[in-house]
């Protein structure tokens, strides 16, 4: 036990130490928060405005508050399916053959590697945590400590997609098209940057948007994971608050399995 | 012989830039609210027509000098703009409010979820449901935006009282004189105007916060609006004797 928990702890060590070391990553970390707060967010603010007769039903935030919590996670994103771009480097370049031919655990190895990608990834989101009070968010400590769960369970999941992906792909090119093929339009049809009206049936959504951005943001389970992250942040939720956590706890089990299937075949 | 290179130095610097503009932006101000009413070098404030001891016809009441120890603090000067249609209807959006034409909004406004739907209501005082008199026959007086007046309806039918819908306590004085009601059932905040009958408060109805509003999305001046409550509390008068607790958004 204690010698998988070092091949653990060295594996993980290892990924933090690798990102670390690379200062784009951490510029992508800072860039996206201010582009997408003070930009987009500031920019976009009094075309949400919700006064009285400007929009057709009135929620209880501003525009930059709702996709508060989105950026968050497009900050944890992007880090976690990254962090899966070693898997095709230690391939390529042999580290795998070596330590699969030493006596470290494969559940070891690939737990290191899950993790690495998920702390930094959930670092990264913390960071923008620090524009709460740009966005009239209250980020008491309470807040603050809830929010990090679903963001926890959000950069497991991400991490292991990421994982996945790597486990398929052959080059570093094809890694970095296919993530952001799947990052930008998942994030995007998960209601992510425009509400759907949550006091409305599907039917009703259905005479607003065009039926199917509704049925393919219901489909999205990221949709669920950013509202149950807006739910704990913002005290606003679009959806069931209990299918939030559930599609959250189970498509993060779900994908951390699958891309043990995938390490372990490999 | 090369001297060795710090391999997280790089990292360490984009680190420490990326958090300087982090916290920079913090301060940035988000909009420009603030910045237009000092421009103009007043504060619209909407109220309803009517509403003693909060808001009293004459451009009087303490909600109305809550209102302008406020414009004070801010350091322009209060602009009173009277909304007819504040209160005809159930619905605020009939009310023929406009946010070009109101900068605070006071008047009986509760903090809850209605109002945070428009508003963010900042908290001034906290208040408390009760009933004077006693049944048969209760007069509800509940001319608050925001009060849920389904809830007092039901706590009312519950207890098999008769129900009077009463719209102004100066109608609720005349209801009471003339005996039509036996009770009424309002917020303590009315008091003042109100006859010196027992009073006894439904806890079951809870504490209701009297909020002066801020048009949702008016960031820098709910900031300054907020800092002038909080001075104001710091030196107690009859409309500020709560700590102003500011509410956390669609919380």
């Amino acid at each position: 036990m204690v010698y998988f928990l070092q091949v653990l702890y060295a594996v993980w060590a290892r990924e933090l130490k690798r990102s670390l070391r690379e200062s784009g990553q951490l510029m992508g970390a800072f860039s996206r928060p201010l582009l997408w707060v003070l930009i987009f967010g500031v920019g976009l603010s009094p075309f949400f405005r919700t006064g009285l007769r400007e929009t057709s039903f009135l929620v209880p935030f501003t525009y930059v508050q709702f996709i508060f919590p989105a950026v968050a996670v497009l900050n944890i994103m992007y880090p976690a399916v990254q962090a899966a771009v070693s898997l095709i480097y230690d391939r390529e370049f042999g580290f795998f053959r070596e330590i699969f031919a030493s006596p470290a655990a494969r559940p070891a190895v690939f737990l290191g590697k899950l993790l690495g990608g998920a702390s930094l990834a959930l670092l990264q989101g913390m960071l923008v945590l620090l524009l709460a009070p740009f966005v009239d968010v209250p980020m008491p400590w309470g807040v603050f400590w809830t929010c990090l769960l679903p963001m926890l369970l959000i950069a497991l999941a991400f991490t292991a997609l990421g994982l996945i992906i790597a486990s398929r792909m052959r080059s570093f090119e094809g890694f970095g098209v296919f993530a952001n093929t799947l990052i930008l339009p998942l994030y995007f049809l998960a209601s992510s940057i425009f509400p759907l009206d949550p006091s409305l049936t599907i039917e009703q959504q259905q005479q607003i948007f065009p039926p199917w951005l509704v049925f393919l943001v219901r489909i999205n389970p990221l949709t669920y994971a950013i509202d149950t992250l807006r739910g704990v942040s913002i005290g606003f939720q679009q959806f069931d608050p209990t299918a939030g956590w559930l599609v959250l706890s189970l498509g993060t089990a779900l994908l951390v399995g699958w891309a043990y299937y995938e390490f372990n075949r490999r | 012989m090369k001297p060795h290179k710090n391999p997280y130095r790089a990292s360490l610097w984009t680190f420490l830039i990326g958090l300087a503009l982090l916290l920079l932006a913090r301060q940035l101000p988000p909009d420009l609210s603030l910045a237009l009413v000092q421009q103009a070098g007043a504060l619209r404030v909407c109220h309803p027509p009517s509403l003693p001891p909060l808001v009293e016809s004459g451009g009087e009441g303490l909600e109305v000098e809550l209102a302008r120890q406020i414009a004070e603090a801010l350091g322009v000067e209060a602009q009173l703009n009277l909304q007819v249609g504040w209160g005809q209807g159930q619905d605020p959006v009939d009310w023929g409010l406009r946010p070009e034409s109101c900068d605070l909004l006071v008047g009986g406004i509760l903090a809850g979820p209605e109002t945070r739907a428009l508003l963010t209501p900042l908290p001034y005082r906290r208040s408390h449901w009760g009933l004077w008199g006693q049944g048969p026959k209760v007069g509800l007086l509940a001319p608050f935006w925001g009060a849920d007046r389904l809830a007092l309806v039901e706590w009312l039918e519950a207890r098999g009282y008769e129900i009077v819908y009463l719209e102004s306590p100066a109608e609720a004085q005349g209801a009471l004189r003339r005996g039509d009601i036996t009770g009424l059932l309002s917020l303590d905040a009315l008091k003042p105007v109100l006859p010196a009958l027992p009073w006894q408060p439904v806890a079951e109805l809870g504490e209701a916060q009297l909020s002066v509003g801020v048009w949702k999305g008016r960031t820098t001046l709910k900031r300054a609006v907020a800092d002038a409550l909080r001075q104001s509390a710091r030196m107690p008068t009859p409309a500020a004797p709560a700590k102003a607790k500011e509410p956390a958004p669609g919380r």
